[in-house]
């Protein structure tokens, strides 16, 4: 059914998804459709407009301070807690005791590095560059994935490179811009609505900085793997 | 220009910030706008730990999005709706019988008068004045549905309504809502 034709329903069913009523499958249907038909984002984008104002009464509360170390550990180029924590009062790391504690961080970074990767991530996709050589390694499950890093990558200067799941019969999926340094992610969710088992290939576009300004590839794809099961 | 107009302005400069990979764009959006969003998340989840776990997705939603964003709209209603709709995904994977969803406090939300400092509050006003324009059960439904993040059975339970009934007080109400915010209120 063309929904653009029943403008009433239309309607209807962007009032409901916002307000919440619209439950479900018929909602990740809603949420799915509105990601291929901009004229019906509209729609939703004025009840959001209208609504939202609702919920953003009552007194300010500040979040836990937990919340945004967790967002910005899976922001691009944070590899985890090490990289955010801030300057401590005293150069603890002048100590005498450090070099020992390095080095034992460093054998324990490697055996967490190197150890086996834990059963419930079955499916695999090795992206190589132009070498061949392995560089973005993707596990998933049907609900999370994770990214492994392992070579530098050149980017010229304002662009990303975005990740994308291609799902046979749908349009590209994001799944984030990829870091171009080794390092792995902590485990994320799977973006949107995807269940992992039905996406066939991932694919590198090189987009302009912060990805993609459509939500669908611009640039042509440069490298692609298939999603195995292993 | 007013202070809730600077701050629509900033919100938005970060957000197209944001939209082009800059980080500490997005810091400075977060710290501008978490205080606002976590009660929304935390007004449908009712529990601390789940509400940051919310925020935390939301807010990489926020980021993984922020070039979705379109100039012109309130950047913290474009931002709350994310969050709320992340709440609601994680309110309907969660057990019904939690203690607490029994409370039936909703009428508190019911145009109860807020500060007029809350953000968005110009818009809240029309919003309330077409609300307050409706029958007296199609804007206790869609109160109900909205404070809640309720669907229309919970609605319907919790009102002792049918459901058909539940159902057809929203959808009409919603309909003659969109009436009023076009035309404005009379």
């Amino acid at each position: 059914m063309e929904l653009r034709k029943f403008p009433r329903l239309a309607e209807l069913l962007a009032a409901s998804y916002v307000l919440g009523t619209l439950q479900g499958r018929a909602r990740l249907r809603f949420a799915h459709m509105l990601r291929q038909r901009p004229w019906l984002a509209r729609i939703v984008a004025r009840w959001e407009d209208a609504l939202m104002p609702k919920a953003l009464t009552g007194p300010a509360r500040p979040a836990p301070a937990s919340v945004w170390h967790a967002v910005q550990a899976q922001l691009p180029g944070h590899t985890g807690p090490a990289r955010m924590a801030t300057a401590p009062a005293q150069s603890w790391w002048r100590a005498s005791w450090w070099p020992a504690l390095s080095a034992a961080l460093t054998v324990a970074l490697l055996v967490v590095w190197f150890w086996p990767t834990p059963p419930q991530m079955p499916y695999t996709a090795v992206l190589t560059n132009a070498q061949g050589k392995p560089t973005w390694v993707i596990r998933a499950n049907a609900h999370d994935m994770r990214l492994r890093t392992l070579e530098n990558v050149a980017l010229p200067q304002g662009h990303s490179y975005q990740l994308w799941a291609l799902v046979p019969h749908r349009k590209p999926i994001s799944m984030g811009l990829l870091p171009t340094q080794p390092s792995e992610s902590p485990i994320l969710p799977a973006p949107d609505h995807i269940d992992m088992q039905s996406v066939e290939l991932v694919a590198v576009t090189m987009e302009p900085a912060g990805g993609s300004p459509t939500g669908q590839p611009t640039g042509p794809i440069l490298f692609k793997a298939y999603l195995i099961r292993s | 220009m007013s202070r809730s107009a600077e701050d629509t302005e900033e919100l938005e400069q970060l957000l197209f910030a944001t939209a082009q990979g800059d980080q500490r764009a997005f810091k400075r959006f977060y710290d501008r706008s978490s205080a606002h969003l976590y009660p929304v998340a935390l007004r449908i989840l009712r529990e601390e730990g789940k509400a940051a776990e919310c925020l935390q997705e939301a807010y990489l939603k926020i980021w993984l999005r922020a070039a979705d964003y379109e100039a012109g709209r309130s950047p913290l209603a474009w931002a709350a709706a994310i969050v709320r709709y992340q709440a609601i995904d994680f309110l309907r994977r969660l057990p019904k019988d939690l203690p607490e969803w029994e409370e039936p406090d909703w009428e508190r939300a019911d145009f109860s008068a807020e500060e007029a400092s809350a953000p968005c509050a110009r818009e809240r006003q029309l919003l309330e004045e077409c609300l307050a324009q409706l029958p007296a059960d199609q804007r206790q439904a869609i109160s109900q549905a909205f404070y809640r993040a309720a669907t229309y059975e919970e609605v319907a339970h919790f009102s002792g309504t049918a459901l058909g009934t539940v159902k057809s007080w929203i959808r009409r109400g919603l309909l003659a809502l969109r009436e009023c915010l076009e035309h404005g209120a009379a």
